[in-house]
């Protein structure tokens, strides 16, 4: 079981002023760009409060990306050590978000085509089995199994679309393709995973005993 | 006209989904069928919104431990930390030395995955329900059957692996032997000239071994010109004798053999093949007017670079301007330039900004590499939003 924690509440954390975001608790969250200038300065701890508030979502992001959790684990933490290398590069006026998510697309970008030089590509890792660490609730529907029957082109930028809330723009952006591809892609990406997840609801309700009520 | 139905109820559904998170279907106007399907895809949609992954608990601590000491160091800092103090100066010298000279025996002894200045290129399509996919370019004549495309993989991808000499060259995927999609990952996308689009890849020849295709001879055309339909030889018939040299670029003969294969009109086929043949003669004319006549033959890549860049509209004028303010530099040099314009022109900056990137390029005495990397900045800049003036003013900072 997982808690929400208060970045995915407040998805634009870097966007809320100059001076912070003040938490339920009443405590100060200083926003990401002032997090950022910390870590220039030389206060490697502020990092630390960057890679708590994002981990999960980079995380999930890995996952998506890789179909495999170590391979996943692996581009999560290279994209932040890529982007502590790079801090010093990193233009305050953008969104953090949006930079972050854009090593990340690109890091796995570079993944998958050395992957496909050793032609192991799109062949899921058979002995990973998929994900467990979902809520109740949807513990019937196996999401990324799903997620994963989505190439990857359309994968990414769906997960970017709706999990993560970018725009459009912002997609074609961080993917380097135009904004109709990238609108095309989620298009075809959201028909690919209602049609998953329809036949894993058909099966499920193939196997499931009559008396059970189903709750996918 | 159903169809076409279909698309726009299509569309104002991803419309919908497209908007705040927890839009009812009744918000949406959708009705019957169409709102069912809604709020089908909306529950789809709401297991991967609320779905959570949970990075390991000690991630954190994992990543600051791998992280390096400072968030960037330059190359200087690299060096002198790594230079060591007092009389063990020598040490990284024998050591770079001894690397130095390992690398270039490797080098000698295994010639790398490129053969004969060959450059390998992996492409691939997404397109699971085809039967058959092929490439076609410039490399292969515009004929289809040289390089198939293995697939489709569990996925749906079709693969090929290819060594291509360097150069420009462009290329489509035909799909079930009919129809032609261009790349969509590629680097770029040119207009063919008769009404569709090509993706384009530039190859470099760093080691300057390859020569571009070298013009047809009168001998050379008369084995080749069997080979086309009737219509299609009396189009380059008509070129061949006009032209007092009686020489003619291979590239009009591919773009020709492009129209056959993309089945175009023939008044089309016509005017594209000629437009490309008046760019190569008004390329010719240029160079020769502005002192640059013994590189034709010589470095055949500016000749190209010129005509390419006058086929895709680029105004002659600004071309020869290039060219009069490429005096004294290399022709690999003012190629690149030109190249360069021919991007830029074709994400449609103006001609007098175009002007002044390029006459920069060149009095900053840019080489080859670097002109490349400015043609890079500005895609980038444009793709991330930024408008063309802001992109002009900041190109040097």
């Amino acid at each position: 079981m997982v808690i929400y924690t208060q970045e995915k509440l407040h998805p634009s954390c870097d966007e809320n002023g100059p001076s912070g975001v003040i938490g339920k608790k009443g405590k100060m969250h200083p926003t990401d760009a002032i997090l950022v200038e910390k870590c220039v300065n030389g206060e490697k701890d502020a990092f630390a409060e960057i890679v708590h508030r994002y981990q999960h979502r980079i995380y999930f992001m890995a996952v998506t990306r890789m179909r495999d959790r170590y391979e996943a684990e692996d581009l999560a933490q290279e994209t932040f050590i890529q982007a502590y290398r790079k801090l010093a590069s990193y233009d305050p006026r953008r969104s953090f978000r949006n930079w972050l998510f854009t090593i990340c697309t690109n890091l796995g970008k570079n993944r998958l085509r050395s992957r496909a030089r050793r032609r192991e590509v799109h062949k899921p890792n058979p002995e990973i089995k998929p994900a467990m660490h979902q809520s109740p609730a949807h513990c019937r529907i196996d999401l990324m199994t799903a997620l994963y029957k989505i190439p990857e082109k359309l994968r990414v930028p769906l997960f970017l679309k709706h999990v993560e809330g970018f725009s459009y723009n912002e997609i074609s952006g961080m993917m380097n393709i135009g904004t109709s591809a990238a609108k095309m892609r989620v298009k075809r990406g959201r028909d690919q995973l209602a049609e998953h997840l329809s036949e894993q609801k058909a099966t499920h309700i193939l196997n499931r005993k009559p008396s059970g009520t189903f709750e996918p | 006209m159903k169809q076409q139905d279909d698309k726009i109820r299509d569309n104002l559904l991803h419309h919908a989904l497209d908007g705040a998170n927890a839009e009812s279907e009744a918000a949406t106007g959708l009705t019957g069928p169409d709102a069912a399907r809604y709020s089908r895809y909306r529950e789809c949609l709401t297991y991967l919104e609320t779905h959570q992954e949970t990075a390991p608990a000690d991630f954190t601590s994992r990543v600051m431990a791998a992280l390096p000491e400072k968030p960037h160091l330059s190359w200087a800092d690299r060096l002198k930390s790594f230079w060591p103090e007092g009389r063990f100066w020598p040490i990284p010298g024998i050591a770079g030395a001894l690397a130095m000279a390992l690398l270039l025996a490797g080098l000698t002894l295994f010639q790398p995955s490129k053969k004969n200045g060959l450059i390998p290129v992996v492409l691939d399509l997404y397109a699971p329900s085809a039967n058959r996919v092929q490439l076609v370019g410039t490399f292969s004549g515009w004929m289809p059957e040289d390089y198939p495309l293995k697939g489709p993989d569990a996925v749906g991808y079709w693969v090929i692996n290819i060594n291509l000499p360097p150069g420009r060259h462009e290329y489509a995927f035909l799909v079930n032997g009919s129809r032609l999609v261009p790349d969509d990952d590629g680097e770029a996308l040119r207009q063919d000239g008769f009404g569709g689009r090509n993706s384009l890849i530039v190859l470099k020849d760093i080691e300057g071994e390859f020569d571009q295709l070298p013009p047809f001879t009168v001998s050379e055309y008369a084995d080749i010109s069997h080979s086309l339909p009737q219509k299609a030889r009396t189009i380059l018939d008509s070129l061949f004798q006009n032209n007092p040299s009686k020489s003619m670029s291979k590239h009009v003969f591919l773009k020709l053999r492009e129209g056959l294969l993309k089945k175009a009109q023939p008044d089309a086929l016509k005017s594209t093949v000629h437009d490309r043949h008046a760019a190569f003669k008004k390329a010719r004319g240029l160079l020769a007017g502005t002192g640059h006549a013994s590189e034709i033959t010589s470095y055949p890549v500016l000749l190209d670079a010129t005509a390419f860049a006058l086929e895709s509209g680029f105004d002659p004028l600004s071309v020869k301007k290039v060219l009069i303010a490429g005096k004294g530099k290399t022709t690999e040099q003012i190629a690149a330039v030109i190249e360069l314009g021919e991007t830029l022109n074709y994400l449609e900056f103006e001609d007098e900004t175009l002007l002044l990137i390029m006459k920069d390029c060149l009095s900053k005495n840019l080489d080859p590499q670097q002109i490349e990397r400015v043609t890079e900045h500005v895609k980038e800049k444009l793709q991330k939003g930024h408008d063309r003036k802001t992109i002009l003013s900041k190109i040097w900072v």
